[in-house]
């Protein structure tokens, strides 16, 4: 099957979004496959405040992974949620990325610090990320 | 070729309705809409789950789908469990005919019914369970012997024989479990005892899977695939019967394409109207017997319409459903198999009601989170998609889900109705729990879910998707010995000479348990019955 090309928009907020997940650029077929997602899922039915909010997070890289760490928890996240959980779902199912979507075997001390780490900063990018959605968003 | 009995509904019920009719001899149709999945599953290869997502470039198209309808958005929706092969089972065409505020229904027109896409569990009602029905567990039994010699189940536990009245019957060796129930049943049995004393008892459940080879099938082939496809054949889908039915028997035709819309008792016996979905046009077939296998709502708009009783409120059961994503403290660390099924690993039954013999008792089937998707996981966390990735692959070895199913009964609160003005015509449902029936399901949740953490999995929260999302109807023409809108002992609606139902229309009671098998054994003790007495 074959996907339309994206605009620049688009393949640009794919890559963004990559790099954010999983710190590489997003190759070309699999921006295509976003930009169709995105057609089909958001279309126009985004609300306005959640798409500035999503603009906001995707134009700015540095609020990204703040804003994203917020969102759950606050409204006007929602449009950035569903961009970066089709985005991750494009990912997932690509080869290339399987392994770093697949479960990982990890000793018990490995398993301690990634938990340990990964929830100290996604804390701290809660805290950070609260204040600018809340200032995104108005 | 005149036919003896019609047949509505390839479902379960209706698979082995008419089997068990055309093994007695008796010339059945059988009328379905018998939606089926042409797209996806044909490309999934034989392969494990692990396998194909390290390697096919197609991978994509099934995961997620065409349309990404694999990808769920917004409040969890009934079938939300359901992946892109198999969603074909909960078609948009039948939601839209289904109206309520408190009650997500769904009904299937897949070819197998909801079958395509059930569980596999294997769960025989006891002595207790079968109070309300007319008739005895002891007449039902021989006829679960004949629907597990005809579909292949596997064994479970001999710790659960107590929850059937007895052993199950003609069974192959049981599945093999996961690592994640490993360490679960292992931390049971260390504790037995005790947790039998509180009216916990774990172990696996007979499943209708092949371990063996059976007739073509299986055997099962750890792929852990179940969820996307049947490449192996090992699990029971009521469209192998109706397959080897039309290869097989020159008694038996299948009529796919149309929903049937009503019926009317002649002279002769019954005559069928259905639509043909794709053309539009109208079709009358007749029989000296109806069978309806619609699945228990798409039998209650047929007997309801076909009546004229609009408006007319009738019971409906549903079985009350949570889930609780766990973490197994005990796998913390310890490497996985990636060879497993995806079925329910264990099941455990929690008997609040051990001390004065009443009925009641939960039924949690434990499975492992391996062959879902990940980004699902992140969807969930609260926490941004980055650290959700890095933890949840971390912990995926250790996460499991519970899922925790409760008994009902016919309450006024519980009804369906048949409507029909401006908009056309609908199912009105409404479901509610009263005070006393929402406080003893969270006081026995909660005492699952204490015992569970005795085995070391740890709930994360519980998650009730609302009433209706077990997708386990019934009770709609309860069985009784007499009465109006109700089913006899013979399967027969009241008011009728020759309609008889044989899908979960006529289940008085529903337990926690599955209800599919017993569905299949009534069906075929239903059948039976009235093909001795057409000969």
């Amino acid at each position: 099957m074959t996907h339309p090309r994206p605009d620049d928009a688009l393949a640009r907020e794919a890559n963004v979004l990559t790099r954010y997940l999983l710190d590489v650029d997003c190759p070309a077929d699999l921006s295509a496959r976003y930009a169709e997602a995105v057609a089909r899922t958001l279309g126009a039915g985004d609300a306005p405040r959640d798409a500035r909010v999503a603009a906001f997070a995707i134009a700015r890289q540095w609020a990204l992974p703040y804003i994203a760490a917020a969102a759950p928890f606050l409204s006007g996240g929602a449009s950035l949620r569903t961009k970066l959980t089709l985005m991750s779902a494009i990912l997932e199912t690509t080869p290339r990325f399987a392994s770093e979507f697949l479960p990982r075997h990890l000793t018990l001390g490995g398993l301690t610090r990634v938990v340990a780490t990964q929830s100290l900063l996604a804390a701290l990018r809660v805290i950070i990320g609260v204040p600018i959605l809340l200032a995104v968003r108005r | 070729m005149t036919f003896d009995a019609i047949v509505v509904g390839s479902g379960p019920g209706g698979a082995n309705a008419a089997s068990a009719l055309v093994e007695k001899g008796r010339r059945v149709l059988m009328l379905d809409v018998g939606d089926v999945d042409e797209t996806y599953e044909p490309l999934i290869p034989p392969r494990s789950f692990r396998e194909i997502r390290e390697s096919d470039p197609a991978q994509h198209r099934y995961f997620l789908g065409d349309r990404f309808e694999g990808v769920p958005s917004g409040a969890i929706a009934v079938g939300a469990q359901l992946t892109p092969p198999r969603l074909h089972t909960l078609g948009a065409a039948a939601r839209q005919l289904i109206k309520s505020d408190t009650f997500r229904a769904a009904e299937s027109h897949a070819l197998g019914g909801l079958g395509a896409a059930w569980g596999a569990g294997v769960f025989p009602f006891d002595d207790h369970e079968l109070a309300d029905w007319p008739i005895s567990a002891t007449e039902l039994r021989p006829h679960y012997s004949a629907v597990a010699r005809r579909i292949g189940i596997c064994a479970g536990d001999a710790e659960l024989d107590r929850f059937y009245g007895g052993a199950v019957p003609e069974a192959m060796p049981p599945l093999e479990i996961d690592t994640n129930a490993e360490i679960v049943l292992d931390a049971y049995r260390a504790r037995r005892s005790e947790l039998n004393a509180e009216g916990m008892f774990v172990g696996r459940l007979p499943m209708a899977v092949c371990t063996e080879s059976f007739e073509g099938r299986g055997p099962q082939a750890y792929r852990d695939m179940d969820f996307w496809a049947d490449t192996d054949r090992s699990v029971y889908r009521p469209r192998f019967t109706i397959a080897a039915l039309r290869t097989s028997s020159d008694r038996f035709r299948y009529a796919g394409r149309m929903r049937v819309e009503r019926f009317a008792e002649t002279d002769q016996g019954v005559s069928v109207t259905a639509r043909n979905v794709d053309s539009n046009a109208l079709e009358t077939f007749s029989a000296p017997a109806l069978l309806l296998g619609a699945g228990t709502l798409g039998t209650v708009r047929i007997v309801l319409r076909s009546l004229s009783r609009y408006d007319t409120r009738v019971p409906i059961l549903c079985n009350p459903y949570t889930y609780a994503p766990v973490l197994n403290l005990r796998m913390l660390g310890r490497p996985a198999r990636d060879r497993r099924h995806s079925l329910a690993q264990l099941t455990a039954f929690y008997q609040p009601n051990r001390h004065n013999g009443a009925r009641g008792a939960v039924q949690t089937q434990l499975f492992s989170y391996r062959s879902l998707l990940t980004f699902r996981l992140m969807q969930q966390a609260p926490m941004g998609s980055r650290e959700a990735l890095r933890i949840m692959r971390a912990l995926m070895p250790a996460l499991g889900i519970l899922g925790i199913n409760h008994d009902d009964s016919v309450t006024s609160r519980k009804h369906v109705q048949l409507k029909r003005d401006a908009s056309g015509e609908y199912l009105q449902a409404s479901y509610e729990l009263d005070a006393d029936e929402r406080a003893r399901i969270d006081r026995n949740e909660r005492e699952v879910l204490r015992l569970f953490r005795k085995l070391g999995c740890w709930a994360i929260k519980r998650v009730h998707p609302g009433y209706g999302s077990s997708i386990h109807y019934a009770g709609t023409f309860p069985m009784r010995a007499s009465g109006e809108l109700t089913t006899g002992p013979d399967g027969r609606l009241s008011g009728t000479r020759g309609v008889y139902l044989v899908d979960g229309s006529s289940f008085p009671y529903l337990p926690a348990k599955g209800l599919t098998f017993t569905i299949m054994a009534n069906a075929n003790r239903v059948a039976s019955a009235l093909a001795a007495r057409l000969a």
